[in-house]
């Protein structure tokens, strides 16, 4: 009976201290991440201008009070921008966990670069107390700015890797019904009641629309390639708008394939 | 030459004692030549005849020719489909094909809807040049 007591006891003790963190985990999603980040943007925009203040101030009076109020309007101001990057590449992060169509492994690899940056920013943003003088915050500041530079790179490839999500659901979703009215079309030809010559020729037209597509789906992840291995010249904002096109030619290729469906059907549906 | 100018030759106010002393009477005497006087009678009588002619002419197509009093038609901007008579298949009532068909009007919308730009999550714009000397 005090064994019993005892399970008993270890099982609701277990399950009280899990369910909370399930909840927690639960609630976290993109609209509460994109929430997170909107909130520390205006902080740091609150901090910023109280920095410029108290840097203008400084550069008029000289004086140590107001050298000591600029070095902590800084301090304040690095650290909100910190927080601004840290809650952006969470609602990144998000958003590709949200992402179907998106491959597994692609996921988990942009994961594991995400969590590294949160990671940095956040050892960053601990740090920023330390600095005992207003060049020790330029340097601060500077080497921030140094890994944001791969941050940008890092945000660009997620943003383009989302949306080739969604146009891998959708090519999936064609193929799959162009699949089932070829069956289906090969079934009338052998029951022989009805013409399929023509059906059958505008399959291979659908077919030749669903090849371009891929094709330009394929140039789209080339170009995210090129993200990733951080071997361009120019903006990674530039690439991003490459894949962005291509996906939506993808798509218009997708949108004629459809059509050619439609056409399809109405065929076998008549005389 | 002569004056062919209408001409204000008197104006002669006549108190007639017989009525009351309140009431008077004017007269106004404008002389016109009688060349002008037909020219007017002339245009006078042309325009009425024309306007006559013209509300005689709607009224006998409205009424007569037509036969109702009918507002026009107006022609519609855009064009109204005949319609295409088709003759069903064996397979217009198939539940496999009518099933497909639901799924690629469905694709269609999604196709149209779908948004590959990710606007909102841009990277933030952020003060990176801190400078105090």
């Amino acid at each position: 009976m005090k064994k019993l007591a005892q399970v008993l006891f270890l099982i609701i003790f277990g399950f009280l201290l899990s369910s909370p963190l399930v909840i927690a985990q639960e609630e976290f999603d993109f609209d509460k991440a994109y929430k997170d980040y909107v909130y520390t943007q205006q902080i740091y925009k609150n901090a910023h201008s109280e920095y410029l203040l108290a840097k203008s101030q400084y550069k008029g009076a000289k004086t140590l009070t107001s050298q000591t109020q600029a070095q902590q309007k800084t301090a304040i101001m690095l650290q909100a921008r910190d927080d601004v990057v840290i809650t952006y590449l969470r609602a990144l992060r998000m958003r590709i966990a949200e992402s179907s169509g998106v491959d597994e492994i692609v996921k988990q690899s942009l994961f594991s670069r995400i969590d590294n940056e949160i990671a940095w920013y956040e050892t960053h943003k601990s740090q920023i107390p330390s600095a005992g003088t207003l060049s020790d915050l330029e340097v601060d500041s500077e080497v921030a700015a140094d890994r944001f530079e791969n941050t940008y790179i890092l945000a660009y490839e997620t943003l383009s890797t989302a949306p080739m999500g969604k146009i891998n659901n959708l090519y999936i979703k064609m193929d799959s019904l162009l699949q089932e009215i070829k069956t289906k079309i090969e079934s009338i030809r052998q029951k022989g009641d009805h013409d399929t010559s023509d059906t059958e020729r505008w399959v291979l037209e659908t077919e030749n629309k669903l090849s371009r597509s891929y094709n330009k789906q394929l140039t789209a992840q080339s170009n995210i390639d090129i993200l990733q291995t951080g071997d361009f010249k120019g903006s990674a904002k530039t690439y991003y708008e490459r894949v962005v096109t291509n996906l939506q030619e993808a798509n218009q290729y997708l949108r004629e394939a459809n059509s050619y469906l439609q056409e399809i059907l109405r065929e076998i549906k008549t005389e | 030459m002569e004056n062919q100018t209408p001409r204000l030759e008197s104006v002669h106010i006549v108190e007639n004692n017989s009525d009351s002393q309140s009431a008077k009477k004017f007269k106004f005497r404008i002389s016109i030549s009688p060349k002008i006087k037909s020219l007017f009678v002339l245009v006078v009588g042309v325009t009425l005849s024309i306007l006559v002619l013209v509300v005689g002419f709607n009224l006998v197509n409205r009424y007569l020719l037509n036969g109702s009093n009918e507002s026009v038609p107006v022609s519609s901007p855009t064009p109204v489909s005949q319609g295409i008579n088709y003759v069903p298949s064996p397979y217009a009532d198939d539940e496999k094909v009518l099933d497909i068909e639901l799924r690629v009007m469905n694709l269609e919308n999604e196709l149209e809807l779908v948004d590959f730009r990710e606007e909102t999550l841009q990277p933030p714009v952020l003060d990176w040049n801190i400078d105090f000397f």
